[in-house]
């Protein structure tokens, strides 16, 4: 699995993804670490079928005792149906999730970390002396869904939100705007519910400052790309398969 | 057949084919409840029927005692694989991760969640074992039960010959019966099987576990 740091000051975000090993047909995922002196935390740590992958990046950075906190942005195999072993591997973790998926996620299997129901309105993780926010993205695409945003870093971990389908083996960043719309389009589409919903959150978004939008699948935006996906995903029509 | 079979799938299936020997045992005590209710109505001419209704009777009732204990047992069995299933895949993922990333910074650090997993997972075993011993034990008590069984429903197909209007009657009872311990017996074997398989894996595995 390919390590890309995206952030390297005094705190580190690296992206895990593009994965060769990954089976065929499972869909290609991007797992965050966020490290801060000592302490790790993972986002959307991904699925069952990466699991083997995925640790054996991560280790290369930190310990498994190091890695305190987990993040799920939703419920969805592809985020989080990993945990049953995470559970194995970590010896004392805690996970932020959302307060609705409880006792949905509590099934991929939950004896030694701690489930940290994160309310409605979001919250904050404090790693050592970092500050993260966990914005609200409810029905973005799930029904309790939430983004991490990095003041310090000016990075937006946006779930789902962003996300593109792409060939294996795709780059890191999005170079060519209009020529990625292509490949986000349809699940945009197809995958977000609620105009309202992204309405809401593409106005609170635009609040922050944002310097890299890091979506869970395919290549992150950077720059004047976070604002033109921003504008785009305004001005789209979501919710489709009833219209 | 079998053999091929998950271990885990097998010990739960136990539980299963086990549950339907209990209901074959109600139904044994039901026939043998109506052949006794024959065997007053018939007074002298079933005379020497009565004692053999009783003993079978009896052993239809103990019968569902065992079935209920095996029971209980079984699905523990099950619940243990299913545990044993999971630590055994999460091994397996942790040492795929051990030597994808044996040049990693950190990887030692794995080491002591390994050791914790290979634990418990001998400690699965351990439990394993124990129950599968158990239930062996108590499926040998149904089989030996029904051995005498048969026995006496032969006597008991001697005896109806003398119990000249009701003979028929009673002899069909005895049919219900003899087929009533053939299907247990089978149903026990095959169960015997089914866990003879299953031990075999779990051997196995912790074969690999001691490697
Ligand atoms: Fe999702
Ligand atoms: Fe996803």
């Amino acid at each position: 699995m390919k390590a890309t740091n995206i952030y390297d000051q005094r705190h580190q975000w690296i992206v895990f993804g593009r994965d060769p090993e990954k089976p065929d047909g499972i869909i290609d995922t991007n797992q965050y670490l966020i490290r801060v002196d000592d302490r790790a935390l993972l986002l959307d740590p991904g699925g069952i079928e990466i699991f083997s992958s995925m640790l054996s990046a991560v280790l290369h950075h930190v310990s498994v005792d190091q890695i305190t906190d987990l993040f799920a942005s939703h419920q969805d195999p592809d985020i989080i149906s990993s945990l049953g072993l995470w559970d194995q591997a970590l010896p004392n973790g805690r996970l932020h999730a959302p307060w609705i998926w409880e006792g949905f996620i509590r099934h991929f299997g939950l004896n030694n970390i701690q489930y940290e129901p994160i309310p409605d309105e979001g919250g904050e993780i404090h790693l050592g002396s970092v500050k993260l926010n966990m914005v609200p993205a409810h029905y973005l695409h799930s029904s309790g869904n939430f983004h991490v945003y990095d003041p310090a870093a000016k990075i937006l971990m946006s779930g789902d939100v962003g996300a593109a389908l792409e060939p294996p083996g795709a780059d890191m960043f999005v170079d060519d705007f209009d020529e990625h719309i292509n490949k986000m389009k349809m699940f945009h589409q197809r995958w977000m519910p609620s105009n309202r919903a992204k309405n809401d959150w593409v106005n609170r978004v635009r609040d922050l400052d944002i310097e890299i939008l890091a979506p869970q699948h395919g290549r992150l935006f950077k720059g004047e790309n976070v604002g033109r996906f921003l504008d785009w995903f305004e001005a789209l029509e979501v919710g489709t398969a009833i219209a | 057949m079998i053999t091929k079979e998950a271990a885990f799938v097998s010990s739960t299936s136990v539980a299963a084919e086990l549950y339907v020997v209990g209901g074959v045992a109600r139904a044994m005590s039901i026939s043998v409840k109506n052949a006794k209710a024959i065997a007053n109505r018939a007074g002298v001419k079933a005379r020497g029927f009565s004692p053999i209704t009783d003993f079978i009777d009896e052993m239809s009732i103990e019968t569902m005692k065992l079935v209920n204990l095996i029971n209980k047992d079984s699905i523990e069995l099950s619940r243990i694989a299913i545990n044993e299933l999971r630590i055994r895949d999460a091994v397996e993922k942790f040492q795929k991760v051990t030597e994808t990333a044996s040049d990693a910074k950190y990887i030692s650090s794995l080491d002591e969640s390994v050791n914790k997993l290979k634990q418990n997972q001998h400690e699965e075993h351990v439990k394993l074992y124990s129950y599968a011993r158990k239930l062996k034990n108590l499926m040998d008590e149904i089989s030996k039960k029904m051995s005498v069984a048969s026995v006496i429903v032969c006597n008991s197909r001697i005896e109806a010959v003398n119990a000249e209007e009701y003979r028929s009657n009673l002899e069909s009872i005895a049919n219900d019966i003899e087929s009533a311990c053939a299907t247990i017996r089978d149903r026990v074997n095959s169960s015997e099987q089914r866990l003879d398989s299953a031990i075999q894996q779990w051997k196995g595995n912790s074969q690999d576990e001691s490697d």
